[in-house]
């Protein structure tokens, strides 16, 4: 059984064209390791991604600098790179599943087949207010979790900068487990099943 | 970029790293969290990093008592003290800094160091200076000149009468009145100049002001930067501006604002002189107050305590010194000439420490006419009251028949004093064991401070101990965190200067006065460990600092309250963390004085 403490994890936050992830591609990887409540932020890792098959032109992200991009390696140069940061760690995301997903598939073209865990502040956001007796808050946006921990200072959002954000939610939350008990990833992967069962049936039957 | 980055940015000392720098430090940057309760540092433990509060708040443990308390946008572990821990008192978060890059950054950018270094020996003075470095070219050109008008406008209409508008312009001392249509928009400015011309040319004072008036008037907007005000007064030549704000008057700003602002000095050698020159009560009373205004803006300038109270006590008392003389001169027209008198000072301006809005505390020692020495007190504290220096609360004045006496009834009363050691006796002392000659015959001071330095007694030194360790400075538990506001005289001068005088007594020199030379001459006699006197006349001209930073404020703001009371949100962040460091020491101070005197046994 893994301590919490001693787990990897690594936050992860993409910029793609677009939300479909059969056609969209990946613009921007950020992440940031961490090593049980540690967020490793020297050993960040940021890079923009050059679309192969989007023309630049006619891509509208704000802060993303066309010529930049231009410029950027396409992913199959930089796969090896991601996938050794990534290896082993537990992916934690916000809205997690969608970059996951983005991740898988642009990986499978290069021959890499990802099989890393995951876990979505979101659901672990519900699973501790289930257990700690909170009402959640109503819009769980990056920006209102944020707020809710005090840590929401104002920056430039790009991929690298909301991976760190997250980070720094997981900390938090992390924290507030390992406080009410909860020492293992087992038990916390557990408790983020039952606050799922929580959502669907309604917190009146428990 | 990494939010810590604009997070770290916008902190001091880290203000000062230029952005590769702040890379430097954020290349091996971690973040943890630590539980209520959690320890992050042991005792003795030399850890790799040096420590930022992110959130949450740590408490400094030595040998189990809580030191400080360190909280958002603070730093510890950069020096470290082998028998202290560090335990995390709310869910705390810190930014782990490798120490190596810590003091690596030391050794490139000097201010960065310095920081550090003056905060460590204790240098308070050092580090305010090292923090407004940065901020006298801001000044310079990010001022506005609405920050420079310091009167609401005096505005009279176009159809006024030259003589109505010279009232107005006397009784509130300008040297201009804006001329305003019914909008309070400027149509003109009537000055002193203008006046001359009506002083030749005109004919009758019912004139209206129309005639003389410049016009139209030259203005500029508040929140222009004040270089340009400079650069318009230069162009034209002209020594007043309008201010206004949409087009409507705010006030009036003349050369001498702005050329105050780039050189404050000049100001108070112009107003020095005219307080020398004036011939008579009313004269000295103009020059006074324009003095302590200009000594105000000096104060928010930065000028420093100790420098500025030798001013001030030089100012004030020429201002007494003339005073008396003038009295003096006007009473032996019908009392004759006078027997022997000295006017002595108390309190903060014996101890020639006043801040600006300090009061009268004077006494008469005489050699026995009564009845002409009562009336001379009461005239002098009269005609000061009206000058400026207002009378004192506590009647602590010549006027009082109870601190006008001759010199023998005076050893009496010290005789009782130091004898008779009631709470009100102890008070007395701590008042009248500051006692400084400013007028007249020195020789019957003398006799007193001798016949003091003979009757004290060494239970009244413990009394008068007792009296400096009651009000302990805010430190521990219930420290400064918890606090909004705190008494920085109650809970950290008067703690000082009263340890300080009791220490003097003993070692027979009272008759030094001020706090700083009597600590220099504890020095000199190795009573006190040199690291403790070092720290407590730095940490002593800090509150000084500080209270006549916030004396000035309410002067030129106009605002009634006390300048004792500092609340913790309005200052700055630095000088909340040297605040924090004096009280500490403050506590060393009273801790020496408890053993000294041996106090805890009970009095």
């Amino acid at each position: 059984m893994m301590n919490i403490r001693e787990a990897n994890f690594i936050s992860i936050d993409l910029e793609t064209t677009g939300l479909n992830q059969k056609k969209d591609e990946i613009l921007a990887i950020g992440a940031v390791p961490i090593l049980g409540t540690r967020i490793m932020a020297g050993e960040s890792y940021y890079t923009l991604v050059r679309p192969s098959k989007f023309r630049i032109d006619t891509i509208r992200i704000h802060g993303l600098n066309p010529k930049e991009l231009e410029n950027a390696p396409n992913f199959s140069e930089i796969a090896e790179e991601v996938f050794r940061l990534i290896k082993g760690r537990i992916i934690v995301g916000y809205a997690v599943e969608i970059d996951y997903n983005f991740l898988k598939r642009a990986f499978k073209i290069e021959g890499y087949k990802l099989k890393n865990q995951t876990l979505d502040v979101i659901d672990l956001e519900r699973a501790v207010c289930y257990i700690l007796g909170e009402r959640p808050i109503s819009e769980m946006t990056l920006d209102n979790l944020a707020e809710k921990y005090g840590i929401k200072t104002p920056y430039r959002h790009n991929a690298l900068a909301d991976a760190f954000i997250t980070a720094q939610i997981f900390q938090i939350q992390l924290l507030r487990s390992i406080k009410y008990g909860i020492k293992t990833i087992d038990k916390l992967f557990e408790l983020i099943k039952r606050g799922e069962i929580d959502r669907q049936f309604g917190s009146h039957i428990f | 970029m990494l939010p810590p980055k604009e997070f770290i940015k916008r902190i001091r000392p880290f203000s000062f790293l230029r952005d590769n720098e702040i890379d430097l430090l954020l290349n091996e940057l971690e973040v943890e969290a630590f539980e209520e309760g959690e320890m992050i540092l042991k005792k003795g433990e030399r850890s790799d990093y040096v420590y930022l509060v992110f959130s949450g708040r740590v408490g400094i443990y030595e040998n189990g008592e809580l030191v400080d308390q360190i909280s958002k946008g603070e730093i510890f572990g950069l020096f470290q003290t082998h028998d202290r821990e560090a335990i995390a008192e709310e869910d705390t978060i810190c930014y782990l800094i490798k120490r190596r890059s810590f003091e690596e950054l030391m050794e490139r950018n000097r201010k960065f160091a310095e920081f550090f270094k003056s905060f460590e020996e204790r240098k308070f003075r050092r580090i305010a200076e090292i923090s407004r470095e940065e901020s006298i070219t801001e000044r310079l050109f990010l001022a506005r000149v609405g920050e420079l008008v310091s009167k609401k406008p005096v505005v009279c209409y176009p159809h006024t009468s030259i003589k109505d508008a010279a009232i107005r312009m006397e009784m509130s001392g300008v040297g201009s009145i804006v001329v305003v249509n019914g909008d309070m928009r400027p149509v003109g400015i009537l000055t002193s100049k203008d006046l001359r011309g009506f002083i030749i040319h005109g004919k009758t004072p019912e004139e209206k002001v129309s005639a003389y008036m410049s016009s139209p008037a030259v203005t500029i907007e508040a929140d222009a930067p004040v270089f340009e005000a400079h650069l318009e007064l230069l162009k034209r030549g002209i020594n007043h501006l309008v201010v206004t704000k949409n087009g409507r008057v705010e006030g009036v700003i003349t050369a001498n604002d702005v050329l105050m602002l780039f050189e404050p000095t000049t100001s108070l050698v112009v107003l020095y002189r005219k307080l020398k020159k004036s011939r008579n009560i009313d004269e000295m009373r103009s020059a006074f107050t324009s003095l302590k205004i200009s000594i105000a803006n000096l104060v928010l300038k930065g000028m420093h305590f100790y420098d500025l109270s030798a001013l001030l006590t030089d100012i004030y008392d020429y201002v007494v010194e003339k005073t008396i003389e003038i009295i003096v001169s006007e009473m032996e027209k019908d009392y004759g000439k006078l027997s022997d008198f000295v006017w002595v000072h108390m309190g903060s301006s014996a101890r020639k420490e006043q801040v600006i809005a300090t009061d009268q505390d004077n006494a008469i020692i005489h050699s026995g006419d009564n009845e002409a020495m009562l009336e001379l007190g009461k005239r002098v504290c009269e005609t000061l009251d009206y000058i400026g220096i207002p009378k004192c609360p506590g009647n602590y004045m010549a006027s009082n028949p109870k601190w006008n006496m001759d010199v023998e009834k005076w050893k009496k009363m010290f005789h009782e004093w130091f004898m008779n050691l009631t709470s009100e006796n102890v008070r007395y002392l701590s008042v009248f064991l500051d006692l400084r000659p400013i007028y007249g015959e020195e020789k019957l001071y003398r006799e007193l401070m001798e016949e003091i330095k003979q009757s004290f007694t060494s239970q009244s030194l413990r009394f008068l101990a007792y009296d400096a360790t009651m009000f302990e400075p805010p430190v521990g538990l219930f420290g400064l965190r918890r606090l909004r506001e705190v008494d920085i005289k109650m809970r950290g001068i008067y703690p000082t200067t009263n340890g300080v005088r009791v220490l003097a007594l003993e070692s027979g020199f009272i008759d030094i006065t001020n706090t700083k030379e009597r600590l220099e001459k504890l020095g000199e006699i190795k009573l006190i460990e040199e690291d403790l006197l070092n720290s407590l006349k730095e940490g002593y001209e800090f509150l000084q600092d500080l209270r006549l930073k916030n004396h000035s404020k309410g002067l030129l703001e106009g605002k009634e309250g006390s300048a004792n009371i500092v609340k913790l949100s309005e200052i700055d962040k630095i000088d909340a963390l040297v605040l924090k460091e004096t009280f500490k020491i403050i506590s060393r101070f009273q801790k020496f004085l408890k053993g000294h005197y041996g106090i805890e046994r009970g009095l």
